[in-house]
């Protein structure tokens, strides 16, 4: 049976080139799984995707786009195949891709997680033939316990309030920072500072009716910055915007985070296990859940988890070499 | 254990010195003296017999998960540190936390009753018992409950840092701890009621308050420009620069410490010199440099690394790698410090004292006399010839500063050599460089292949790491487990300090500590250097003169022709 889904050099491909997913060649008709700038680039004639994901699409890639929304779940044609998004509970608005084309249902699941998340609807497990799963973190080493990680987030900001330093948190500006935020409100109602880059994406989510923790521009901040919480992409690590703080302790939040050779690495003080991806027992529970008889890996340690459903599963699988940014959470 | 492990991580996050000591100091006020005293035990870098080799924890652990070899290599090759990826492991699978019941138990009782008993156990019975362990301890726990058990616990942390934290608990002067703590002592809670006893209700005979610790060092600054820049040559002592370690001699009456630029106590590791030491009479503070062989013609670092981290050296490794100590500069002499002094000064002084009891194991940095910085362009483009690794320019008038000063004292290293070679392997690191790609192979051409001549772990930024990284991972020609060739396209500006014949290798020469200087981004693959290159660098090296370096001769005044200026350069020091 030729298979429904090819990877060509621009990513995966749809029957007769009908449709690409996470393109980054020019594509007619480009379905986006979510908003990060590695799966959603620009140069595609029309973009699909869903609704809660269009606002973040316009503003990354221009209000002028060609754009097609779907809610999740709905059901449409595309040359020879039934489309649909699913939930993926990745940041807001990702979603699954569902290709029904005569008898076979293939899933591609673009970045998910399967740990809860309120600001955006929680993964839905998909039947299907064949999966097709990413695998940031497919090692059985990476385990997202179910800590109380904001809790811990607080921790430290109050002890950088108790030392008089700035508390700066480095995160994704897209879909960790407003994790992080809604979080917060468990346990804070207090204002947050934004780096410009956080801030746009912030406003975004609000207009959502994600609730969060109230926010500031740091740019509009006119006290000092001594012991309040900074939210700050990690491109600012090291740079010149930072030198407009006194002193900071840093901090990363993502599930690199969980080793800590990595944490040393990246030289951050304080490093937060959070992620928006699967850890390895997600992944095995999402290719179990599908059903799915053959799963093709991309992302990050595809090699080892294919390796891992082939002769520790007993699956047919693959590794599917994209070239996304390695890893990013 | 717990307790233990939260200690850790505290200061594992912490890079402030003082944030160190506030957390160690806090820590021991809240404890046990039992479980403070093993703490104290492993902060200042004591070690107990390995209890369970890193092989046998991985095979325990890979039983319980059930996975296949290749699976437990890659993600050791993710982590980088066994005890670590066995814990996060087990963590995954569900192995760890069952039950709370350990958690009360003190460090103290750990080890006594349960980590030192092991060592009478066969490796079956150890096993069970550690699995056991592994089951009911959190994760965190469970990797410092590794790190003890294979002996590879290190907390960042310096053994005057531990000193000084101690101190404050006590209330004492950090000298009264460090001389408390001096030689070998069992952890236990009479010690650490004894280290905390009053200064002058002294328990051991050959206490004193005076001082054992080492003064902060006073680091040289790389020169950036010329020396020219530096003004009256006059005005500045030249030194080779030596390839060894740099340490700081504290000498009290009959006790000697030595103590390494990291402020960690190697006394134990170089007996040999402890006891030429004691030949010099007196009281004093002296910084130097142990070098490889006799300091009069030192040898390669190599020989010297063979005699580091060995706390009780045999006699045998004593008498196959000889050290001696070269010394730079005196800090103090009996309670008169000399830091304040001018550097001049305190080189006569320093010559005054030692001068007597230079011998095979102890000699003087010998002093270069250049009448012109032209001279010291010269010299040091004879260093590596004389053993060294670059010329020391210090400012006579300069005092003993704390720490990297600026405009006082400069080292200005030989430019290594150098080859362009292609990038054409590369596996994880190990530690903090964990699962990135940074132990890279270079190859260089021989016809139409790549041969490899160096494996080189630095030299680039990590911002440059992790784009190597990414472009290794979307370029991988071929995968070896977790190593992986890569298409020979990018080349590498390879700097060394040596090369020699070796049969080992395939290419058949060795380099001696290889590192990245820079990307040639202006060479393509094809553009890089090959092996015959290598052939002549050796070749030109190895018919260089090797002279003695200290051929007498008399006058300094006036240079003579270039040919003879190696055997002109007079070392004023030299007692011969």
């Amino acid at each position: 049976m030729k298979d429904v889904i090819r990877l060509q050099s621009g990513g995966l491909v749809g029957p007769d080139d009908s449709f690409h997913i996470d393109s980054w060649a020019k594509a007619d008709v480009n379905l986006i799984t979510h908003g990060h700038a590695d799966h959603a680039r620009s140069g595609s004639g029309e973009y699909w995707c869903t609704e809660e994901c269009a606002p973040i699409l316009r503003h990354r890639l221009g209000s002028d786009i060609h754009l097609r929304t779907l809610a999740y779940g709905q059901r449409e044609r595309l040359g020879n195949c039934w489309i649909s998004f699913h939930p993926a509970g990745h940041i807001l608005g990702s979603a699954q891709v569902r290709i029904e084309h005569e008898t076979q249902v293939w899933v591609v699941t673009g970045d998910y997680k399967r740990n809860p998340d309120p600001t955006c609807q929680p993964f839905e497990p998909v039947p299907c033939d064949t999966l097709i799963t990413e695998s940031t973190f497919g090692l059985p080493i990476y385990h997202w316990t179910p800590a109380n990680v904001v809790g811990q987030i607080m921790d430290w900001w109050q002890w950088c309030r108790g030392e008089g330093v700035t508390a700066m948190l480095f995160c994704y500006a897209l879909g960790k920072a407003q994790r992080i935020l809604s979080e917060l409100r468990h346990v804070t109602n207090e204002e947050v500072l934004l780096h410009g880059a956080v801030a746009s994406l912030t406003d975004i989510y609000r207009k959502q009716g994600v609730p969060m923790v109230p926010t500031r521009l740091v740019s509009e901040t006119t006290g000092s910055a001594e012991g309040r919480l900074v939210l700050a992409p990690p491109s600012a690590h090291r740079s010149p915007w930072m030198k407009r703080f006194r002193s900071v302790s840093t901090a990363f939040a993502s599930g690199w985070m969980a080793v800590r050779g990595i944490r040393r690495h990246r030289g951050y003080h304080r490093g937060f296990v959070l992620s928006d991806h699967a850890d390895w027992p997600g992944l095995l529970q999402t290719v179990e859940e599908s059903g799915a008889s053959r799963v093709l890996v991309t992302h990050g340690n595809s090699h080892t988890l294919a390796r891992f459903l082939r002769e520790v599963k007993g699956l047919r699988a693959e590794s599917l070499a994209i070239e996304f940014g390695e890893g990013e959470d | 254990m717990e307790v233990f492990a939260e200690l850790f991580e505290r200061i594992d996050q912490t890079t402030s010195t003082n944030e160190k000591i506030r957390i160690i100091a806090d820590f021991f006020r809240r404890h046990d003296a039992d479980t403070n005293a093993w703490v104290l035990f492993f902060l200042s870098g004591q070690k107990i017999k390995r209890l369970a080799g890193a092989a046998k924890l991985r095979q325990w652990a890979q039983e319980l998960v059930g996975y296949p070899d290749w699976m437990m290599e890659e993600c050791y090759a993710a982590v980088g540190d066994t005890a670590e990826m066995v814990s996060l492991t087990l963590a995954a699978a569900g192995y760890t936390g069952r039950s709370e019941s350990f958690g009360t138990l003190s460090l103290g009782d750990w080890m006594t009753q349960r980590l030192l008993p092991l060592a009478g156990m066969n490796d079956d019975t150890r096993g069970r018992h550690i699995v056991t362990w592994w089951k009911q301890l959190e994760p965190k726990a469970v990797f410092i409950l590794n790190k003890l058990l294979t002996g590879s616990l290190r907390v960042g942390v310096s053994e005057t840092l531990v000193y000084r934290s101690i101190a404050e608990v006590f209330e004492l002067p950090p000298s009264v701890i460090a001389s408390r703590l001096v030689g070998s002592w069992s952890p236990s809670g009479e010690f650490l009621t004894r280290l905390g006893l009053p200064a002058d209700s002294t328990t051991r005979n050959d206490e004193s308050s005076d001082v054992l610790l080492p003064l902060p060092f006073c680091l040289a600054a790389p020169l950036d420009g010329e020396p020219e820049d530096l003004g009256e040559i006059g005005a500045w002592q030249c030194e080779w620069k030596w390839d060894g370690i740099r340490c700081q001699v504290v000498k009290l009456g009959s006790q000697i410490e030595i103590w390494s630029r990291g402020e960690e106590r190697i006394t134990g590791t170089f007996p040999d010199l402890v006891c030429a030491f004691h030949n010099i009479p007196g009281s004093w503070i002296v910084d130097g440099e142990i070098v490889a062989g006799d300091w009069r013609s030192p040898s390669s670092f190599h020989i010297l690394q063979k005699r580091l981290n060995r706390k009780q050296p045999s006699a045998g490794l004593l008498s196959a790698n000889p050290v001696s100590f070269l010394a730079y500069d005196i800090l103090q002499s009996h309670s008169e410090p000399w830091k304040h002094r001018d550097l001049a000064e305190r080189r006569m002084y320093l010559e005054q004292l030692l001068t007597p009891y230079v011998g095979k194991d102890v000699g003087i940095s010998p002093l270069l006399t250049p009448v012109s910085w032209t001279d010291v362009h010269k010299l040091r483009s004879m260093a590596r010839t004389h053993g060294a690794e670059g010329v020391m320019i210090k400012s006579k008038r300069s005092l003993y500063e704390t720490g990297r000063k600026r405009g006082i004292w400069y080292k200005w290293k030989i430019d290594p050599l150098t080859l362009d070679a292609v990038l054409t392997a590369a596996q994880p690191g190990t530690g903090r460089r964990a699962s990135l790609y940074t132990d890279y192979t270079f190859s260089l051409w021989n016809g139409e292949a790549l041969i490899p001549i160096a494996k080189a772990y630095s030299g680039l930024t990590d911002a440059e790491i992790r784009e190597l990284d990414r472009w290794i991972r979307n370029h991988t020609s071929e995968r070896f487990g977790p190593a992986r060739s890569v298409q020979a396209q990018r080349v590498f500006e390879i700097g060394f300090e040596g090369i020699s014949r070796s049969e080992r290798h395939k290419s058949g020469y060795a380099v001696r500590f290889p590192r990245i200087l820079r990307e040639r981004t202006d060479k393509l693959a094809q553009q890089a250097n090959n092996l015959e290159d290598l052939a002549q660098l050796f070749e030109s090296l190895d018919a260089r003169p090797t002279r003695g370096r200290f051929e007498e001769t008399r006058s300094v005044k006036s240079l003579p022709p270039r040919e003879q200026m190696s055997l002109n350069l007079v070392d004023e020091a030299d007692p011969a």
